[in-house]
Parts: C-alpha cells; sequence; structure tokens
C-alpha cells in the first residue's frame, strides 16, 4: 500500500464484513507498517476464489475512496 | 455550531448522496444537496444484487463530489457519515458502507448506520410538515403502515408477501414495459389510457395485504390471453369475446365444458386494473389503522408513493374523513441520500451513540420497529 496509513485504513474497513460460511472460510487482515496482509484459510479453490474476488473488489473500492478524497489531519 | 451530515443510501438500483444542514437548536433545517443515479436494465428483466453493486462502485464517488460541489463545502465542514445499515440487498449496502467506513476513518468523522425506512418516514415529515401521521411506506422493497408509539415506528399492517412495488416492476417485465426511467412510472402512463376495470383478486386480510397472489393471476392471464398495446386494435376498441363451439359428447353421454377462448386484453386496461386494485388496498388498509389510532393525517413515502393515481385515491379517502394526506415529489419518494442524512441528524440530536467501526456493517432484514426513536417523544 502507499502508506502505513493507507495500510491501516484498508485493514479496519475491510474487516469489519463477515465472511458468510465461517466453518469453511476464515480471513483475518492485518497492517504492517505499509504492507496490507490477508490471510485465509479455506475448504475449497472455489470458495477461495469468490472471497478474493469479492475482497479484491473493496480493496479498489477503498483505494480509489482515499485517492478521491485524501486524510484530513 | 450548525451540524451538517453527508448521506449515503443504495439499498436498492439507486445509488444516491445527500447533504442535509440542521442549525444548533434543530430549528432549521436544509437540503444542501440531493443527487442520484439509477441503475437501469433493458425491459423485461430486472436488477440483479452483484451487477447493483457494480453500479453503486461506479457512481458513488462521482456523486459525492457532486454533492459536495452542490452544498458549496469541503470535507471538514461535514460532521457525521451517515449510510444505510439496511434493509435492502446485501451487495449493493455493503458497497456502499465500505465507502462510508473510509470517510469516515479519512475525516476522522463519527458514523451513524440508519435504517432505510425510517429515512423514508423522517424526510417525509421534514419535507411535508407532518407532525404525527400514520405512514404508508409503498416501494418496491417495502409495504408497510406505520404509526409511531412511545419511541417506535410501529408497524401495524405489512404485506405478508411481496411488497406492493414488487408486484408492479415484475408485471411491467411480464407485458415488457421498459425500466427507464422507472418501470412503475410507465405503468401509471398506460393505466392512465386505461378504460376497462378487468376483474383481479383483492386480497387484504384484516390489516395485512397480500399481493403474490395477484401477480400469479397475471401471469397466468398474460400467458392464456393476446396482450396488444390500445394503439394496436383496430378502432382502439377492445374485441368483444366469443363462446367457444361446444364440443362432442364424451363417455355416458356427458358434455365436457367448453375450453375458454383466448381474449385480448390491452396492456393499458391491465395497468390501470392493477394499479386500482392494488391502490385501493393500500387505502384500505391505511384507513383502517387511522381509525385504530385516531389520526387525522396520513403521509406517504417510499418509491410508489410518487405515483399520482395513489396520492389521488389517498386524498380522497382522507377528505371523507375531514384528515390530510400528505405526500413528496420524486426527488424524496424515490431513495435518496438526503433521507439517510435526515435521519442520522436525527439519531444524533436525539443523543443517539454513532457506530464502532466493527459496529458498521450491512443487514438484509432491518425492521422499522428495531430502532429506539431517541429523538421524539
Amino acid at each position: 500500500m502507499p502508506s502505513p496509513h493507507h495500510a491501516s485504513v484498508a485493514a479496519q474497513v475491510l474487516s469489519v464484513d463477515k465472511e458468510l460460511k465461517p466453518h469453511f472460510l476464515r480471513r483475518t487482515l492485518h497492517a504492517d507498517g505499509a504492507t496490507l496482509t490477508i490471510h485465509y484459510e479455506a475448504s475449497s479453490v472455489k470458495l477461495l476464489r469468490t472471497s478474493v474476488n469479492g475482497v479484491f473488489e473493496q480493496l479498489v473500492s477503498v483505494v480509489r475512496t482515499m485517492i478521491a478524497f485524501p486524510a484530513l489531519e | 455550531m450548525p451540524r451538517i451530515a453527508l448521506g449515503l443510501e443504495g439499498s436498492a438500483n439507486k445509488i444516491g448522496v445527500g447533504i442535509m444542514r440542521h442549525s444548533d437548536d434543530g430549528s432549521v433545517q436544509e437540503v444542501l444537496a440531493n443527487v442520484r443515479h439509477t441503475y437501469i436494465t433493458p425491459p423485461g428483466t430486472g436488477f440483479l444484487p452483484k451487477d447493483t453493486a457494480v453500479h453503486h462502485r461506479e457512481w458513488i464517488l462521482p456523486l459525492i463530489q457532486q454533492a459536495l460541489n452542490d452544498a458549496k463545502i469541503t470535507p471538514k465542514d461535514i460532521d457525521v457519515i451517515c449510510y444505510t445499515k439496511g434493509p435492502g440487498m446485501g451487495p449493493p449496502l455493503q458497497s456502499v458502507a465500505v465507502v462510508a467506513r473510509t470517510l469516515s476513518l479519512q475525516w476522522k468523522k463519527p458514523i451513524y448506520g440508519v435504517n432505510h425506512c425510517i429515512g423514508h418516514i423522517e424526510m417525509g415529515r421534514q419535507i411535508t410538515g407532518a407532525t404525527n401521521p400514520v405512514i404508508l411506506y409503498v416501494s418496491g422493497g417495502n409495504t408497510q403502515v406505520i404509526a409511531y408509539s412511545h419511541h417506535r415506528y410501529r408497524i401495524f399492517g405489512e404485506t405478508i408477501d411481496i411488497a406492493v412495488g414488487n408486484c408492479l416492476d415484475r408485471f411491467a417485465r411480464i407485458i415488457n414495459l421498459p425500466n427507464e426511467p422507472a418501470p412503475g412510472y410507465n405503468i401509471e402512463q398506460y393505466a392512465k389510457r386505461g378504460k376497462t376495470l378487468i376483474d383481479l383478486p383483492y386480497s387484504v386480510k384484516g390489516m395485512d395485504m397480500s399481493f403474490s397472489g395477484i401477480l400469479s393471476f397475471l401471469e397466468q392471464l398474460v400467458a392464456q390471453n393476446t396482450i396488444v398495446e390500445a394503439a394496436d386494435l383496430p378502432n382502439h376498441t377492445t374485441p368483444t369475446p366469443t363462446a367457444a363451439p361446444a364440443k362432442p359428447t364424451g363417455k355416458k353421454g356427458k358434455k365436457r365444458p367448453a375450453a375458454p377462448m383466448p381474449r385480448v386484453y390491452t396492456k393499458e386496461d391491465l395497468c390501470f386494473s392493477l394499479q386500482e386494485t392494488v391502490f385501493a388496498m393500500l387505502v384500505e388498509t391505511t384507513e383502517r389503522a387511522m381509525a385504530h389510532v385516531g389520526s387525522d393525517q396520513v403521509l406517504v413515502v417510499g418509491g410508489v408513493g410518487c405515483n399520482e393515481r395513489l396520492q389521488g385515491m389517498m386524498a380522497d379517502m382522507c377528505t371523507q374523513r375531514n384528515a390530510t394526506c400528505f405526500a413528496t415529489d420524486e426527488r424524496f419518494c424515490i431513495d435518496n441520500g438526503i433521507m439517510i442524512a435526515q435521519a442520522g441528524l436525527c439519531m444524533l440530536a436525539g443523543a443517539s451513540p454513532p457506530l464502532e467501526m466493527h459496529q458498521t456493517t450491512v443487514t438484509q432484514r432491518f425492521r422499522t420497529d428495531a430502532v429506539y426513536v431517541s429523538w421524539r417523544e
């Protein structure tokens, strides 16, 4: 991510929504400096694919929002 | 200090952004911006959750920028961020919540999750000045008769299956009316040209209503008969049906019943008949609620509330009861962001606490009476 602030905001925003099938798929996010790490444990490749697609759509949305509306002091 | 709220709405196919300002004592309430874009699909189709979310993600940022421009303010002037928590469709709701959360963290502002139905109610009250009306909330997703009591918007009656707007929208799909600008709008225009009232099922159950049976009846009627535009008929008159020829006698000399000949129905007559039937059901249940609570005010909110025939029928009923009927125009009837900002400012005024980040979820089901109405007596 461009900065630790960006990584932190993304981790906070994307952690709110719970995965729909917690028995079959678990996802955790955390920010370490400017790196956003998303850790997956999934019971099937298909579940993993659909969840990753969804998270990336949301991540793009978060990043675009931060670009359009920079942080206020 | 005046308070300014940004409202973000996206529970169905409209993405709306609104900016509302309340004076510090709440006595002056102004709409500073109200912009919206609607996701419209081709005739014969409806909008699907994921495609709707894609549309909302595409439009929400430009709309927020436009709203700030219209209001002539900058992000630091915003005091609270308000978003639709529910009810509605999951993916679209979530796509809006993600942006709301991001702005809350970027601008360091508190965030409120608003009930969509209460947004409609509070905006309707603000715009019309109705003090304590019975509320008819009718849209593509909801159909409820509501009255306020002891800090809750109580649901007096509702649909037991689909919303009235859903019935109208799906019927528009069946007869291939365009979805531009909205299927219900096109039904209303066709209905104005209808002449013959077709007998449709009428389904009021005490305080509640049912619409899926009427839709099924119409689906079958359309499948078994010929549907035309009135303009395509010779001399613009509907031909009278002729009796079927008698079938030859079957076993033991019994005559088999004659099969009905397919009739010709015009889209105009069907739209007219559907409106007259479902709107009468809405007026009946609203009147019943008014009688129960002794109210002399009715407020109609939600997308179906734009319909002038429904407004007229409701006004006629109110006149008979010496009551007043309040309605708003399409800026506020149809889903919009300003109603979310308005309800958010009400929650702020009533000292309802803002949400912690982990609470800023969305939910497809969110009952109107689940919200504690802190801002009213």
